[in-house]
C-alpha cells in the first residue's frame, strides 16, 4: 500500500504543477512598465513542481514500501474512522448555514464524542450542549463574530 | 547617562499612574486572550477595541492597544504548544517543538520557557527601542526592494533545513506553498491567477485556513486512527522548567532577540517569517540539530523570543518614522491619528510625555505578562489532561471559528478542511508541512520585491548584485543552502533522524 500511495502522491504533485503551468499560459503578458507578467512565477514554480513530482514518481516506482509506523497509512477501521471524522467535519460546516452555529455545533460535538469514546448519551448530550452554548456565547455574543445564524438566528 | 534616561524616567512616572497601569494590565490581559483564542488575531483584536478606546484620553488608549499587540504574542504560543493549533501566525514555529514537548508530558516547561523567552526578548528589544529608535529607523529606510528580495531569498533557503529526510519532498512542499499563495488577483496586473473560474478564490487563500488545516485538523485526523487513546503519551510532569531547560535555552533567547530586533525594523518582515529564521538559526547553532522537531526546549525559546523582539522593534519605525511594520501596527497608527498624534520624527519633540509613557508602559506590560503567564502555566497545562474524545471535537470547532473569523467566510472554513485532508496526506507521504507554510508567508513579499526591483532597474537582474546589502544577503542564502546540502550529503543518517522529527512534528 505504501508504494502505491507514494505513486498516487507523486501523480497528484505532478497534477498540481500541471494545473499551475496551464493556468499561467492563459495569463496576459507584462503590463506596460512591468518586466514580469502575472504568469511568470506560476509557470516556473509549476515547472519545478512537475519535475520534482516526476522524480518522486520514478523513485516510488523503484523502491519497496516504507516500514509501518506513525507515518504509515492506517487500514480497515482506523482508516474508516479518519474518513468519518473528515466527513463529519464537512457535514457540520455545511449544516451550520442551515441549522445555525449553536445547533450544528451541539449535534457535531455529540456525534464526535460518541464516535471517539462511548460516553453515556446523557453525558454527551449535556456536555455537548454546554460546550456549544459557551462557545456561542464567547464568539457570537461577546466577540460579535457573525457566525451562521440558521432559522432562529443562533 | 542619567540625563539621557530622564525622558524615559518621566515616561515611567506617567505610565505608573493608576489609570495608565490599569489600562496597561487590561491590554496585556486582553492581548493574552486574543493570542489564546483561535478566532481572533492581534490585528482584529486591536481593530475591534479601537473604537471603544476613543472614550479614553490618548495615553491610556494607546498603552492599552499596544498591550493587546505584544500580549497576543505571549498568548499565541499557548494553543500552539498544547494542541498544535497556533493561535497566531507567529506561533507556527513554536508548535514544531512545543507540541512535541507537551506530548512528552512537559507542557509546563514549554509554556514557561515561552513566557520567559518572550519576556527576555521583549525587554531587551525595548532597551534597543529606548536608545536607538531614530538611528535604527533611518537604517531600515535604506532597505529597498532589492534588499528585501535578498532577505526573502535568504528566508527561502531555510526550506533545505526544514525538509526532513527528503530534500525533494521539502522543496515540493515549499513550491506548493508558493503556488497556494499566488491564488487570487495578481497584485500588479489585477489578473486572476490559479482561480480556475472560482469567484471565492479571487480573494486568495486565507493563511489561517492553511495553518489550521495543516496543523490542527491534520493532527486530529492522525490521532483519530487509534481509538480512545490519548495523544499525550505520558503524564504531565514538572510544571516549571528545570535549570537545564533554562541553561539550554538562554543562548537561544539572546540570539533570537538579536535576529528579531533587527529584522523587526524592516516593514513587512512579519513575526511569522522572523520566527522561522530564528528557529533555523538555532538549529544551525545547535550541537544536535537532528533533535529539532522532536521536542527540544531551544525550539520553543527561539521563535518565541524572536516574535516578541519583532513586536517591540516594530515600534521603532512606527514611532520614529510613522511607518507601520506590520498590519496590527498599521491599525495602531490609525489609533494615533484618531487622537491627532502624528508618529514620526516630530512625535518625540511635540508629544514627549506621550511617546515615552507608551515606551515605559511596554516595559511594565512585559513584566505584567510574565507575572500573569507563569502562574497560569499550571492552568493551561491541565488542558492536556482533558480526555481526548472531548478535546478533539472542541479543537475542530475552534478550527472552524479560527478559519471563519478572518474574513467571516464559510469558504475559508471549507478551505481549512481541504488543507486538513492535504496535511493528513502529506504526513502519510512524508512531505513536511513547515516549508509549505514558510513559502506561503514569503511569496507575496518575494514577488513584490522582485517586480519592484526589476521595474526600478528596467529589467536588469544585476541590480541584485550591484547593491552591497542585497548581494550579501543573496550570497548568504547560497552559502546557507550549500551548508545544508553539504550536511545532508556528508551525514546521511542525520537526514533520517530529521525525518523522524519531521514526521512527529507534522
Amino acid at each position: 500500500m505504501e508504494k502505491y500511495s507514494r505513486i498516487v502522491g507523486s501523480l497528484l504533485v505532478v497534477a498540481f504543477g500541471t494545473l499551475a503551468v496551464l493556468d499561467s499560459t492563459q495569463l496576459p503578458g507584462p503590463r506596460s512598465g512591468a518586466v514580469l507578467g502575472p504568469g511568470f512565477l506560476p509557470l516556473w514554480v509549476g515547472a519545478v513542481v512537475i519535475l520534482l513530482g516526476a522524480w518522486q514518481l520514478i523513485t516510488a516506482l523503484q523502491v519497496a514500501g516504507t516500514p509501518a509506523g506513525r507515518g504509515a497509512w492506517p487500514e480497515g477501521k482506523s482508516l474508516g474512522r479518519v474518513g468519518l471524522m473528515l466527513l463529519g467535519l464537512a457535514v457540520y460546516v455545511s449544516a451550520a448555514n442551515l441549522l445555525g452555529f449553536l445547533f450544528s455545533t451541539w449535534i457535531y460535538l455529540v456525534a464526535a464524542m460518541r464516535m471517539l469514546a462511548l460516553y453515556p448519551w446523557r453525558i454527551v448530550l449535556a456536555g455537548g450542549f454546554l460546550g456549544s452554548l459557551v462557545i456561542t456565547a464567547i464568539f457570537k455574543v461577546w466577540l460579535t463574530l457573525p457566525l451562521p445564524g440558521g432559522p432562529i438566528g443562533w | 547617562m542619567m540625563e539621557g534616561l530622564s525622558p524615559l524616567l518621566n515616561g515611567f512616572a506617567l505610565a505608573l499612574t493608576p489609570q495608565n497601569l490599569l489600562f496597561c494590565l487590561l491590554g496585556a490581559l486582553l492581548g493574552t486572550l486574543v493570542g489564546v483564542l483561535p478566532g481572533i488575531g492581534p490585528t482584529s483584536g486591536i481593530a475591534i477595541l479601537l473604537p471603544l478606546t476613543s472614550v479614553l484620553p490618548p495615553t491610556p488608549a494607546i498603552i492599552m492597544l499596544a498591550g493587546i499587540y505584544y500580549g497576543a504574542m505571549y498568548g499565541g504560543s499557548t494553543t500552539a504548544i498544547l494542541i498544535n493549533t497556533p493561535g497566531e501566525v507567529s506561533s507556527v514555529t513554536t508548535a514544531l517543538d512545543g507540541y512535541q514537548l507537551a506530548r512528552q508530558g512537559r507542557p509546563g516547561p514549554a509554556l514557561a520557557i515561552a513566557a520567559v523567552s518572550s519576556f527576555v526578548a521583549g525587554t531587551l528589544s525595548l532597551i534597543g527601542l529606548t536608545f536607538f529608535a531614530p538611528r535604527l529607523a533611518d537604517l531600515a529606510l535604506e532597505f529597498g526592494p532589492p534588499e528585501f528580495f535578498g532577505l526573502m531569498v535568504l528566508a527561502l533557503s531555510i526550506v533545505a533545513s526544514l525538509s526532513g529526510k527528503s530534500l525533494a519532498r521539502g522543496v515540493v512542499a515549499g513550491a506548493l506553498g508558493l503556488l497556494f499563495a499566488m491564488v487570487g488577483l495578481d497584485p500588479t496586473s489585477g489578473s486572476a491567477r490559479l482561480t480556475f473560474g472560482s469567484y471565492d478564490l479571487l480573494a486568495g487563500i486565507n493563511f489561517i485556513s492553511v495553518v489550521v488545516g495543516l496543523f490542527a485538523i491534520a493532527e486530529i485526523l492522525v490521532n483519530t486512527e487509534e481509538y480512545g487513546v490519548s495523544v499525550y503519551k505520558t503524564a504531565v510532569s514538572g510544571l516549571m522548567p528545570t535549570l537545564k531547560d533554562l541553561k539550554d535555552s538562554a543562548a537561544a533567547m539572546i540570539r533570537s532577540t538579536v535576529i528579531g530586533f533587527f529584522l523587526g525594523l524592516l516593514p513587512g518582515c512579519t513575526p511569522g517569517v522572523v520566527a522561522f529564521l530564528a528557529y533555523d538559526a538555532e538549529k544551525r547553532f545547535s550541537k544536535h540539530p537532528e533533535r529539532f522537531g522532536t521536542g527540544v526546549i531551544e525550539g520553543v525559546a527561539a521563535p518565541e523570543g524572536a516574535n516578541n523582539a519583532v513586536t517591540s522593534s516594530g515600534f521603532i519605525p512606527l514611532l520614529a518614522l510613522g511607518v507601520p511594520a506590520s498590519p496590527p501596527l498599521a491599525i495602531l497608527l490609525g489609533g494615533f491619528m484618531i487622537y491627532g498624534l502624528q508618529p514620526g520624527p516630530m512625535l518625540f519633540q511635540r508629544h514627549p510625555d506621550f511617546a515615552w509613557a507608551v515606551i515605559a508602559s511596554m516595559y511594565l506590560g512585559n513584566v505584567m505578562l510574565l507575572i500573569l503567564n507563569l502562574p497560569l502555566v499550571g492552568l493551561w497545562a491541565k488542558l492536556v489532561q482533558v480526555p481526548y474524545p472531548i478535546l478533539a471535537p472542541l479543537v475542530l470547532v475552534f478550527s472552524f471559528i479560527g478559519a471563519f473569523s478572518v474574513r467571516n467566510s464559510m469558504f475559508d472554513v471549507g478551505a481549512a478542511i481541504f488543507f486538513g485532508a492535504l496535511g493528513y496526506g502529506m504526513r502519510k507521504l512524508d512531505y513536511p508541512a513547515a516549508p509549505l507554510v514558510l513559502c506561503l508567508i514569503l511569496q507575496p513579499m518575494l514577488e513584490n520585491s522582485l517586480q519592484q526591483s526589476l521595474g526600478f532597474s528596467r529589467g536588469d537582474f544585476s541590480v541584485f548584485l550591484s547593491r552591497p546589502v542585497a548581494a550579501t544577503l543573496l550570497v548568504a542564502a547560497v552559502a546557507l543552502t550549500g551548508m545544508s546540502l553539504y550536511a545532508r550529503l556528508s551525514q546521511p543518517r542525520a537526514g533520517d533522524l530529521l525525518s523522524a522529527g519531521a514526521a512527529e512534528q507534522n
